[in-house]
């Protein structure tokens, strides 16, 4: 792997909960002690049901919340020491696509002044005519045509909200852009016009993502590593073929199994290893192992210590789990077919 | 993989077909609204027999909802449904609201997205869910907590007897869904309608729901339609599938016909389009363009803008629902896909 361009060490959010006056606020840690690399160009999944931490997580690393501890470094530079104009600054390198496009824009601009404004505050003296031309160069890029620059956002369609909202982000040319659940709110067609939208700007400025989602068939086709996280722990980290043939945590095996396969016969074949009961409360994640409540390998132990991430063989797939060696992964990539 | 041939042993054609129960026959719905008049639904013909599992399957707007709300009686004000709709022979489109309510509460039952709206928030959970039987089943207080309890096992809700006396907030998204399948299946009902019941949670638990739905559809008389955007959704649940766009059926197939061999371009642009989870997908095929405007739309075929093999008379001429094959209805002016 080329050298990192961002390194995530022990990183924690925790948010004050509740607490009034004659109690404190109790902690909820939506990330706790969590680490890991990107490279440059490459993708890396973040995946979990909702409320493990995933937003959170990307927030973070943006300084969008101020993390409780850790370090966030890019480049080698740890973010979480910049004061805010120095952030500010470092923002045209990282930047952040959301789920829902509408609500993301400011409805009183026009498209044309949502993507020249990143232009003029990390550009300051820009040519207004040059922030126009590359405004114009950006929409044509992302498949909207530049007459339409003066539109405001609710005038357009959720996609192509969401090709506005990539448009504004690419503009400043970062090196790292964070989508969270970017092709969620879209219809199925939808969808695959702005995953190939992302692959093809991948190519093109080799920007690295990290992709939030909860769609791990989406996730399986854009990214490179994948991430799992549980009640904001990591439990599970590696290249996508490792994950998907050989997922080594309990958890990754019982989300891979409830994923819809939409091919009738395998469906039909398929034996599902269901998960159990619901997610805990994060305000009261269980001692041990976080994931133990709904874990079929759970014993004694778990409830006594919590499992520390470990090398799998290869040293980029880690898991935490007592048990991954005496598990049997089994591999979620249909056998082929001869076709 | 041989992708022509439909495999036999699943499902198809069992030695006697089961009784239908309800039988939808031209289906209209329109709004009426200050712009003009939005023909959502339009001349939609389905059975749904005893113990089978419907699939409806398309876009947001596309009209799924309206179609079931329409035969629910439960449109907006400003909308209209005409046609035929008979349950066990009688029909119920547009039939006086009483009547439609007691048909609802015992025999047509249906579940939405969005549990909390289904749910009186006010409420503990085992009062409304008791109030079901002793309205339209007139059952006593105790046997009715009984059935009550029962069913919220059958669904799996851990604790019954203490989350009886919980109010909705008080449970999970996931719970909440399966508390709504609970109310839903409490006076058996001859037909269940699911509208896209896992939308809103996370993969695990519409996995702990579909399979609670496929237990239904395998073990009781219940017929069930299930509406969603999610093709994965339908393919390990459905005997039968109902592709729509743009308020019209394009495709009506057994599962197995409609995945493994499609005959209309927009159900072959969704399936390829899609990515999946149990293999690697180089690169998807989109489907250009946006789903249509219903206030707008073109003379012919409705996905003729997005269509890669539209060909003069796309334009010109609507295509009808007709047979390619035996069971397998397409509305497309080729004869077979290249
Ligand atoms: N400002 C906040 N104050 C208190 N708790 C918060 C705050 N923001 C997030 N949380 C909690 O932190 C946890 C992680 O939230 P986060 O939004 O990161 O989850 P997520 O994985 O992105 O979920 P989803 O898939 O639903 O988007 C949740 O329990 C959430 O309720
Ligand atoms: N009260 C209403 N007035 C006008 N149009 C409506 C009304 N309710 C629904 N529609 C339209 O009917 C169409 C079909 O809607 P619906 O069946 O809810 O779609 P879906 O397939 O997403 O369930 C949509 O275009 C929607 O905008
Ligand atoms: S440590 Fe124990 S509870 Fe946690 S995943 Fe492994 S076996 Fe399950
Ligand atoms: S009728 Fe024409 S435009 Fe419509 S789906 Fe068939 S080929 Fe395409
Ligand atoms: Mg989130
Ligand atoms: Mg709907």
């Amino acid at each position: 792997m080329s050298r990192p361009l961002l390194q995530v060490e022990n990183l924690r959010v925790h948010f004050p909960v509740g607490g009034g006056l004659f109690s404190r606020p109790r902690m909820l840690k939506a990330v706790d002690d969590v680490s890991f690399q990107l490279a440059p160009g490459e993708t890396l999944g973040v995946v979990g049901e909702s409320g493990c931490g995933k937003s959170s997580l990307g927030r973070a690393v943006l300084q969008l919340i101020p993390p409780t501890a850790g370090r966030v470094l890019w480049l080698g530079e740890d973010l979480c020491r910049l004061d805010d104009d120095a952030m500010n600054v470092k923002r045209s390198e990282l930047q952040l696509v959301f789920q829902d496009p509408l609500a993301s824009l400011n409805p009183r601009m026009t498209v044309g002044g949502i993507l020249r404004e990143p232009l003029y505050s990390f550009e300051p003296g820009i040519a207004r005519s040059e922030a126009e031309d590359r405004a114009a160069a950006m929409m044509r890029r992302v498949g909207l045509r530049p007459e339409m620059m003066n539109r405001y956002p609710n005038e357009f369609s959720g996609g192509q909200c969401q090709r506005i909202s990539i448009a504004r982000a690419m503009i400043s040319r970062p090196r790292l852009v964070i989508c969270d659940e970017p092709v969620s709110a879209l219809d199925v067609s939808i969808q695959a016009q702005i995953i190939a939208l992302l692959r093809e700007l991948q190519a093109e400025y080799e920007v690295s993502y990290i992709f939030i989602s909860h769609d791990l068939s989406v996730v399986r086709h854009l990214c490179h590593r994948i991430m799992v996280l549980y009640l904001g722990k990591l439990m599970e980290i590696g290249p996508k073929r490792d994950i998907f043939d050989t997922p080594r945590h309990p958890y990754t095996q019982s989300l891979l199994s409830a994923v819809p396969i939409p091919d009738p016969r395998r469906a039909r074949q398929r034996d599902q290893k269901l998960l159990e009961g619901d997610l805990p409360s994060p305000l009261n994640p269980p001692s041990g192992c976080v994931f133990r409540t709904r874990c079929p390998h759970a014993t004694p132990l778990c409830i006594k210590s919590a499992p520390v991430l470990e090398a799998t063989g290869s040293e980029a797939h880690q898991v935490a789990c007592h048990y991954w060696q005496s598990l049997t992964p089994e591999t979620h990539t249909d056998q082929p077919t001869g076709e | 993989m041989a992708t022509g041939s439909v495999e036999k042993r699943a499902r198809v054609a069992p030695a006697a077909e089961p009784a239908t129960v309800l039988e939808c026959r031209d289906l209209n719905v329109h709004f009426d609204t200050p712009d003009g008049r939005i023909a959502a639904v339009n001349g939609i013909s389905f059975d749904l027999k005893r113990g089978r599992c419907l699939g409806i399957v398309g876009e947001s707007g596309s009209g799924k909802s309206q179609t079931f709300l329409g035969i629910l009686g439960l449109l907006a004000s400003n909308g209209h449904a005409v046609g035929s709709v008979k349950l066990h022979g009688e029909e119920i489109l547009n039939v006086p609201r009483r009547r439609l309510d007691a048909i609802r509460g015992e025999k047509l039952a249906i579940v939405f997205q969005d549990s909390i709206t289904g749910l009186t928030p006010h409420k503990r959970i085992g009062e409304q869910l008791s109030e079901v039987l002793t309205e339209h089943r007139g059952l006593g207080r105790t046997a009715a907590r009984a059935k009550v309890l029962e069913m919220l096992e059958l669904v799996r809700i851990p604790e019954a007897e203490k989350r009886f006396r919980m109010y909705p907030h008080e449970f999970s998204g996931g719970m909440r869904q399966r508390v709504m399948v609970a109310q839903a299946l409490l006076c058996q009902p001859d037909v269940l309608i699911a509208d896209e019941p896992t939308t809103a949670l996370d993969v695990t638990v519409q996995a702990q729901i579909l399979k609670l739905f496929k237990g239904l559809a395998d073990h009781t008389n219940t017929a069930l339609v299930m509406i969603t955007h999610d093709l994965g959704v339908v393919a390990g649940l459905c005997d039968e599938v109902m592709v729509m766009y743009a308020g019209r059926v394009v495709e009506h197939a057994a599962v197995d016909e409609l995945f493994y061999a499609p005959r209309h371009p927009y159900t072959r642009g969704l399936l390829a389009c899609m990515p999946r989870a149990d293999r690697d997908s180089e690169a998807l095929t989109a489907i250009p363009g946006q789903p249509p405007d219903l206030a707008a739309l073109p003379a012919g075929c409705a996905f003729a803008p997005r269509c890669p093999y539209a060909f003069e008379r796309c334009e010109a001429e609507r295509p009808t629902l007709s047979l390619a094959a035996p069971g397998h209805a397409r509305a497309c002016h080729l004869e077979a896909l290249p």
